[in-house]
C-alpha cells in the first residue's frame, strides 16, 4: 500500500530547488536507486511544503542535498582504492566498488595517494610543517618579486602599440654629450621628414597650478604636450576631447586636459567639466576633456596643456627642449628606423651646421628611459636570486622528503616485492611533495601578498612611470602556480626517483644490518654544496648592500640635516612678469619668514644640497676653450640669504654671501668649493678670480669667487642611485643675479622643523594667496625620501640573504645530522674498536669540510658575478669588498660548522653496545 | 563471512524498522519509524549508505514501485524487505543479547 500522499497543495512552488537537485543527481547512484533517494527528498519537502516559506524550504532541500551529496561524492571518489592500495585500509563497503564506474582509475588512486600523503604528512607534523614553512619562504619571495619585476618593467606601459613605442634622443659622440631632450627644431624636423613613424610628438613636464573658485591654489604635475600627442597615442579621452591641431602653436588660447584623479578630486567629478573656465598657471584655459582612469602619460602626469612653444623665439640649442616620442608604423624594425633617423639627423646637419654638426639621434624603447637597464638588470637579478632561495628551499624539502623516505625504505621494499610497480612508489612519494608544494605555495601566496602591501608601501610617495603597478594579478598568480608546481616536483622527484628504485631484497636484508644500500651520500653531498654555493652568493649580495646603506648613513655630507625645514615655491610669468617682481617676492618672503618666531635663519636655493644640482659647463676668466666640450663642467646651485650658516657649514677662507646678493644683481658673486679650487685654480688664489655659466663669450654675468667653502655632498639621480659617482666640483652663485623662477625656501628652525610647516604656509599665503607650496618637508626627510633606492634594493636583498643563510643553515644540520645518524652503527663499531671522540669527529668533519669548500668556492664566484650589475644600486661599494666577502666566510664557515659539530659530538656519545644490538 | 561478524546497533535498527513497517517500508517511512521510536534524528547519509551496506551483505533487498507523476515528483520509490539471511543475523543478534542478559532483569529493567 502507498501511503497516502500528503495533499500537496497544487500551484504552490513546492518543486525543489532545480540546481540543487540537479547537481545531487550527478552525485548519487545511477539508475533507480538513486532516483528513489530523489524521490524520498521530494516526498518529505512536499511534506514541508504547506508549513514553511518557500525560502526555508529551499534552504532545507539545499542543506539535505549539501549533506548526502557530500556523503557520496565521498564514497564514489574514494571507492577504487578498496584493498587495492595504501588508503584502503579503512574499511569500505563492497558495495562501493559499484560506484566507481564512471570516476576511472586515476582519479581514485591519485585521491587515495593524497589521503594517503596526509596521513603520513600528519603523522610527522614538525617535519610537514617545517617543510610547508620552507616552501612557502621560497614561493613567498619569488612571487613577491616576480610581482615587483613584472609590475616595473614587463607588464610596461598600456596604450595601443605600446611595443613599437619609443623615444628620441640625439647624442654628440664627438663631445661624448647624450642629451634625453631636443631642441624644438629638431624636434620639428624630425616629425616633418622621418616616415618610420605613425606620429611623432613632443612633451615636457613641468608644474601647472591650478587656481579658481573650486578649491585652494594647488601644484599638480603637468604634462606640456605637442598636439598631436594623444590622438597619435590613441587613447580616447573619458569625456571631452583631445587636443586639436594648432593648439600646441604660439598664441593659441589656452586648453586644460583634466586627469580622472585632478577631475575627481577637484571638481567633485563635475559632469559639466567641459566647457568650463579653470584659471591655470596664471592664465583662463578652457577644460576641453578628461582623461580615462589610470592614464598619466607620459610619466606620472595629473593633467596637460599645450606646450605653446615659439620655435622662432631663440636660435636652435639656445631654446626650448622637448622629450620626444612615437609610435613605429608596423612592420618597421627598431634598426629600420634607427637609420632614417640617422640619415635625417644627418641632414639636419647640412642644413645647420653650426647647431647640429656631429649631431646624432637615436631611438630607444619608451619605458628605457624611465626604467634604464642596468636597473632592469638588478631587478632581475633579484628575481634570480629569489630562485636561488627557492632552490635552496627545494633542496631542504628533498632532504627531508629523502630522509624520510629513506626510514621508510623497507615499507617501500615491502610494496615493491608484493609487486606494486616502481612508478606506482614513486607516484606515491610524489604525491606527498606535491601536497607540501600546493601548502607551501598557498602559504608562499600569503606571504607574497603581504610583501606586495608592504613594498608598495614603501614605493608609495616614490615619483616613478606611472605604469608601474605591483600587483598579484593573472600572470603574478600564474607565475606563482608554476613556481610552486615547479619546487613541489623538483623537491619530490628526486627522492620519489631514489626511493623507488633499488633492489628490494638488498632493501629488506640491509635495513636488519643497519648499513643501507640507499646511497645518501653524494646525493646529500651535492645537495650541500648547492645550497652553500647558492646561500653565498646571496649573502654576498646582501653585504654590499647592506654596506652601501651603512655607507650612506654615516656619511659625512659635509652639512647639517636636522633643524631645517625646505619648502618649494614656482613663479608664473603671467602673475610675476619681469625678473624684478620676481626678485621683489623672494625678497619679501624671506623677511617674512625671518620676523616668524622659532625661526633662526632663511635662505634660498635653486636645488636642496644631497638631492642633486644642475650639471653646468662653467667658464674660467681668461682661459679660452677651442671647443665646448673643453670646458669644465661642474655642480652648480643658486644660492641666497644665509644659504652656509643655515645648514652649519663654515667658511673656509673668504666671506659668505650677504643677504643683499640673494635678490640685487648688481654685484654677482660666488662661492667655491675646495674640489673645484683644486681642479681649476690648483696653483692660484681663487678669491676674485671671476667664472661664468655657459660659453665664455655668451651672455650673463661674471661671478666674483669672494669664498671657498668644504664639499656638500651631492646627491645622485633617480632614488639617490649613483650619487656617489657624481664629480664633487661645486660653485653656489648669488641668486640674485640670475632670474630664477622656482625656488626652495630653506628655513632653519629653533626647534622640530615640522612644527613650522604652517606657520610657513600662511607666510606665503598671505602673500600670494594663488602660490601653492610644495614638498614642504623637513631637510631629513627630503634626503630620506630622495635615498629611497637604497633602502628598497637593500632590505630586499637583506631579506633574501637572511633568508637563504637560515634555509641553508637548517638544511646543512639536517643533512649532517641524518647522514650521521645513518652511520650510527658504524660509530659503533669503530668506538668499539678503540676510536676515541676525537677520530669520530674528525671522521664527520673531514667529509663536511670538503663540501663547505667546495660550496663556498662555487658561492663566491657566483656572489663575485652579481657584484658587477649590483654597482648600480650601490653606494662607495666596490663589487669586491674584502670586508664584505670576509664576514660572508666567516658566518658561512661558522654556521657550517656548527651544523657539522652538533651531529659529530653527539656521534661521539653513540652506546657501542646499544648500536651495535641496533635492529 | 556474514555469520563470523554481528550486526551494528544502527544496522539492526534499520532491519527491525523494515519489518515493523511491512508493506509501508518505503523509504522515508523506515527512517521515520526509527527516528520515532529512538527518539533521535537520523542522519539521511547514514542511513542509505546502510541500506547500501545491508543490502550488498545480502540482508536486504529492495524493489522499486512506481508511483503517479503528480507525487514525488513522478520519481520511483523503494520498497525494502528483510532477506532469509537478514533475518538469521537479526535472530543471532537477538540470542546473543539474552544470553547476555540472563539474570539482569532486575538491572537491566530499571526505568
Amino acid at each position: 500500500m502507498k501511503p497516502a500522499p500528503a495533499e500537496p497543495d497544487r500551484g504552490r512552488p513546492c518543486d525543489p530547488p532545480a540546481i540543487a537537485e540537479a547537481l545531487l543527481a550527478r552525485i548519487l547512484p545511477d539508475g533507480d536507486l538513486g532516483r528513489t533517494i530523489l524521490g524520498d527528498l521530494r516526498q518529505e519537502l512536499d511534506e514541508r511544503c504547506g508549513r514553511v516559506g518557500a525560502r526555508s524550504l529551499a534552504l532545507w532541500y539545499w542543506a539535505q542535498a549539501l549533506r548526502l551529496g557530500g556523503r557520496y561524492a565521498w564514497r564514489r571518489l574514494g571507492g577504487m582504492v578498496v584493498g587495492s592500495e595504501p588508503g584502503g585500509g579503512r574499511g569500505r563497503g563492497p558495495s562501493s566498488a559499484r560506484l566507481t564506474t564512471r570516476g576511472g582509475e586515476v582519479l581514485p588512486t591519485l585521491l587515495a595517494d593524497a589521503r594517503y600523503g596526509l596521513r603520513t604528512l600528519a603523522r610527522t607534523p614538525l617535519l610537514s610543517f617545517f617543510a610547508i614553512l620552507t616552501i612557502a619562504l621560497g614561493v613567498g619571495l619569488t612571487s613577491q618579486t616576480f610581482s615587483f619585476v613584472y609590475g616595473s618593467v614587463l607588464r610596461g606601459v598600456q596604450v595601443p602599440g605600446a611595443g613599437r613605442l619609443v623615444v628620441l634622443s640625439e647624442a654628440i659622440p664627438a663631445r661624448n654629450i647624450e642629451q634625453d631632450q631636443l631642441p624644438i627644431q629638431d624636434y620639428l624636423d624630425f616629425r616633418d621628414q622621418l616616415s618610420s613613424f605613425e606620429f611623432l610628438a613632443a612633451s615636457t613636464q613641468g608644474t601647472v597650478n591650478l587656481a579658481g573658485d573650486e578649491g585652494p591654489p594647488e601644484r599638480y604635475a603637468g604634462g606640456f604636450m605637442s598636439s598631436n600627442a594623444f590622438t597619435g597615442l590613441g587613447v580616447a579621452p573619458l569625456m571631452g576631447r583631445t587636443f586639436r591641431v594648432g593648439e600646441d602653436l604660439p598664441g593659441a588660447p589656452p586648453v586644460l586636459l583634466l586627469g580622472y584623479d585632478v577631475w575627481k578630486n577637484r571638481f567633485a567629478g563635475d559632469p559639466n567639466i567641459v566647457g568650463r573656465s579653470v584659471r591655470t598657471n596664471g592664465e583662463a584655459a578652457t577644460v576641453i576633456g578628461v582623461m580615462p582612469q589610470g592614464f598619466r602619460f607620459p610619466f606620472h602626469e595629473d593633467l596637460w596643456v599645450t606646450h605653446r612653444i615659439d620655435k622662432d623665439a631663440a636660435p636652435r640649442r639656445s631654446g626650448a627642449y622637448v622629450d620626444v616620442f612615437g609610435r613605429l608604423k608596423d612592420g618597421v624594425s627598431l634598426g629600420a628606423a634607427n637609420a632614417e633617423v640617422a640619415s635625417v639627423a644627418a641632414r639636419i646637419a647640412e642644413l645647420h651646421p653650426d647647431e647640429n654638426e656631429g649631431v646624432h639621434g637615436y631611438l630607444m624603447p619608451y619605458e628605457d628611459r624611465y626604467m634604464p637597464p642596468r636597473i632592469t638588470a638588478v631587478l632581475f637579478l633579484m628575481l634570480g636570486a629569489t630562485f636561488g632561495v627557492l632552490l635552496i628551499a627545494c633542496v631542504n624539502v628533498a632532504n627531508l622528503m629523502l630522509a624520510r623516505a629513506m626510514l621508510r625504505s623497507r615499507d617501500v621494499a615491502i610494496r615493491r616485492a608484493l609487486g606494486a610497480s616502481r612508478l606506482r612508489v614513486a607516484r606515491q612519494l610524489l604525491t606527498e611533495s606535491l601536497i607540501i608544494g600546493i601548502a607551501g605555495g598557498m602559504g608562499g601566496l600569503a606571504l607574497s601578498y603581504a610583501g606586495i602591501v608592504a613594498m608598495n608601501a614603501a614605493i608609495l610617495d616614490i615619483e616613478k612611470p606611472y605604469w608601474i603597478d605591483i600587483r598579484l594579478d593573472g600572470p603574478a598568480l600564474l607565475f606563482t602556480l608554476a613556481v610552486t608546481l615547479a619546487a613541489a616536483v623538483v623537491a619530490g622527484t628526486l627522492p620519489a626517483v631514489r626511493a623507488s628504485a633499488g633492489d628490494s631484497a638488498k632493501a629488506l636484508r640491509d635495513e636488519t644490518r643497519g648499513t643501507s644500500s640507499f646511497r645518501l651520500g653524494r646525493f646529500s653531498a651535492g645537495l650541500v654544496v648547492t645550497e652553500l654555493a647558492v646561500s653565498c652568493a646571496l649573502l654576498i649580495a646582501a653585504g654590499l648592500m647592506v654596506k652601501s646603506i651603512v655607507n650612506l648613513e654615516t656619511l659625512d655630507l659635509g652639512f647639517e640635516t636636522e633643524g631645517i625645514l625646505t619648502a618649494r615655491v614656482g613663479l608664473f610669468e603671467s602673475e610675476y612678469p619681469t625678473a624684478q617682481d620676481r626678485h621683489r617676492f623672494f625678497r619679501e618672503v624671506v623677511g617674512r619668514l625671518e620676523a616668524e618666531p622659532g625661526v633662526r635663519s632663511v635662505a634660498l636655493a635653486s636645488a636642496l644640497p644631497g638631492l642633486g644640482t644642475g650639471r653646468w659647463r662653467v667658464a674660467v676668466e681668461g682661459e679660452a676653450y677651442d671647443d665646448p666640450a673643453d670646458q669644465p663642467v661642474v655642480n652648480g646651485t643658486f644660492v641666497g640669504g644665509s644659504f652656509f650658516s643655515t645648514y652649519g657649514v663654515t667658511v673656509r677662507r673668504g666671506r659668505d654671501l650677504t643677504r643683499e646678493e640673494a635678490f640685487d644683481g648688481t654685484n654677482p658673486v660666488a662661492v667655491v668649493n675646495e674640489s673645484l679650487v683644486r681642479r681649476l685654480f690648483p696653483d692660484r688664489d681663487p678669491l676674485g678670480m671671476t667664472m661664468k655659466v655657459g660659453a665664455p663669450d655668451s651672455e650673463g654675468p661674471w661671478f666674483r669667487i669672494v669664498g671657498v667653502v668644504p664639499d656638500l655632498h651631492v646627491g645622485g639621480g633617480v632614488g639617490g642611485l649613483g650619487s656617489d659617482r657624481v664629480p664633487p666640483e661645486g660653485i653656489y652663485l648669488s641668486a640674485g643675479s640670475w632670474d630664477l623662477r622656482f625656488m626652495s625656501l630653506v628655513i632653519g628652525t629653533e626647534g622640530p622643523p615640522e612644527a613650522l610647516a604652517s606657520a610657513v604656509r600662511a607666510v606665503v599665503a598671505d602673500l600670494d594667496p594663488n602660490l601653492p607650496l610644495y614638498d614642504v618637508r623637513s631637510q631629513a626627510r627630503a634626503l630620506e625620501e630622495w635615498n629611497w633606492a637604497f633602502g628598497l634594493f637593500g632590505s630586499l636583498f637583506s631579506i633574501f640573504g637572511i633568508i637563504a643563510l637560515l634555509l641553508a643553515a637548517v638544511g646543512l644540520y639536517g643533512v649532517m645530522a641524518f647522514s650521521v645518524a645513518r652511520r650510527r652503527q658504524e660509530m659503533g663499531v669503530r668506538m668499539a674498536l678503540g676510536a676515541d671522540g676525537r677520530t669520530i669527529v674528525r671522521l664527520v668533519l673531514g667529509r663536511g669540510a670538503l663540501q663547505l669548500g667546495l660550496g663556498l668556492a662555487i658561492g663566491l664566484a657566483m656572489g663575485a658575478g652579481m657584484g658587477v650589475p649590483l654597482r648600480a644600486v650601490t653606494f662607495g661599494v666596490e663589487a669586491w669588498d674584502p670586508a664584505v666577502y670576509a664576514s660572508v666566510l666567516s658566518t658561512l664557515l661558522i654556521t657550517g660548522l656548527l651544523a657539522m659539530l652538533v651531529p659529530a659530538l653527539r656521534a661521539t656519545r653513540v652506546d657501542p653496545n646499544a648500536a651495535l644490538r641496533q635492529d | 563471512m556474514a555469520a563470523k561478524s554481528f550486526l551494528g546497533e544502527f544496522e539492526q535498527m534499520v532491519l527491525l524498522a523494515v519489518l515493523q513497517k511491512g508493506n509501508d517500508a518505503y523509504g522515508v517511512e523506515v527512517r521515520r519509524e526509527i527516528e520515532e521510536s529512538t527518539g533521535k534524528a537520523v542522519s539521511r547519509g547514514a542511513f542509505y549508505t546502510t541500506l547500501d551496506r545491508l543490502e550488498s551483505k545480502g540482508y536486504l533487498r529492495w524493489s522499486t514501485r512506481p508511483v503517479d507523476d503528480t507525487w514525488r515528483g513522478g520519481l520511483p520509490q523503494r520498497h525494502f524487505e528483510v532477506t532469509d539471511t537478514g533475518l538469521a543475523q537479526l535472530r543471532r543478534s537477538r540470542r546473543a543479547l539474552d544470553r547476555l542478559s540472563r539474570g539482569l532483569d532486575e538491572i537491566l529493567a530499571r526505568p
